[in-house]
């Protein structure tokens, strides 16, 4: 009977086989995982561009009715742009004693519903103006949202002699 | 030159046999994953095209000669919201080949709204299945200007499919 030799000079086709398919398999793991851009119609480049529509739409559109008390006389303000009501209203509480309650009713409510009605119905928004004068005024949905999702666009408003400035901002981010 | 013949070689076929049987699945797994990715990556390639395409229409809508008040872009002309028809749309396009469905709502608080469609579509008769999976909305906002007294804000839906 012939005797086997076994020796560890050799080397085993198996182990190259095995190490091979495991090079492989990782391979094939990463390609199944790969990400690939989103094809999803909410990209952030065409919610930038909804957002800053919307917000300059708003600011340049004008209302037909709005109105408010002072000293028992009730100023009417009628086919006013938005972005001069905003103006008005933060000049007003920066610099008059007029009632919060008279703005509240007669300028910012119509403000907000335009808006309300202005934003789709897929989207929540944030709205706020401020002076330097510390005034300010915001309507809209509270923010649950993280930073990245949410879609920021800014205007500077001003007075028609353009001593003071405003800012307007607008937030929109997906239900 | 003289050939050594003895016991002491390797006979490999009992273990080549397994060993080129491993190699060649996981060969094919591969070569499978891989054509699976590139398949994965045209399809969202074309997906990314027709939205771009998507948005390049929208866009254009926006900013039409045909309904723009005094060449400001996102600014219609409540006039010629009211008179512009779908061919002359479409043909200002250059007849664009996909579908599409124009949606301007008015959303002011004055009486009079200027709301208007504007669409081409297929001619049969059809149903949103028929298009679920390559639609695209884009949302956009602009202004109707009636004068420069009454701007009303209206919303702009653009639908596209193929």
């Amino acid at each position: 009977m012939r005797k086997v030799l076994r020796s560890e000079d050799g080397q085993s086709s198996l182990l190259d086989a095995m190490i091979f398919f495991a090079i492989l398999m990782i391979g094939s793991l990463i390609l199944a995982f790969v990400p690939f851009p989103s094809g999803s119609p909410e990209t952030r480049g065409v919610m930038r561009l909804y957002g800053e529509s919307t917000l300059d739409s708003y600011l340049h559109s004008t209302l037909n009715r709005t109105s408010y008390e002072y000293e028992d006389e009730m100023i009417h303000l009628d086919d006013r742009k938005v972005s001069e009501l905003i103006v008005e209203n933060l000049y007003l509480r920066d610099n008059t004693d007029v009632d919060n309650e008279s703005l509240i009713e007669g300028i910012e409510k119509p403000l907000n519903e335009t808006l309300d009605e202005l934003i789709f119905p897929q989207y929540k928004y944030d709205f706020t103006a401020w002076s330097s004068g510390g005034a300010n005024l915001g309507y809209g949905h509270e923010s649950e949202e993280v930073d990245e999702e949410i879609i920021s666009a800014t205007q500077e408003l001003h007075t028609p002699d353009y001593n003071e400035t405003y800012t307007a901002n607008l937030k929109i981010w997906l239900r | 030159m003289k050939r050594k013949i003895n016991d002491r070689g390797v006979v490999g076929f009992y273990e080549d046999v397994p060993a080129l049987l491993i190699v060649v699945v996981a060969t094919v797994i591969f070569l499978a994953s891989i054509y699976s990715a590139v398949n994965r990556h045209g399809q969202r390639t074309e997906i990314s095209d027709f939205e771009r395409e998507a948005v390049e229409f929208a866009e254009g809508v926006r900013a039409s000669p045909l309904l723009l008040y005094e060449d400001n872009v996102g600014q219609f002309d409540a006039t010629k919201v009211q008179y512009l028809d779908s061919e002359n749309l479409t043909l200002s396009f250059d007849h664009p080949d996909f579908y599409y469905r124009v949606e301007l709502i008015d959303v002011s608080n004055y009486s009079v709204k200027y709301n208007q469609t504007w669409s081409r579509e297929p001619d049969f008769n059809f149903t949103e299945e028929h298009y679920e999976e390559g639609r695209k909305v884009i949302h956009l906002s602009v202004t109707i200007v009636v004068d420069t007294d009454e701007i009303h804000p209206a919303r702009l839906r653009v639908e596209v499919w193929k």
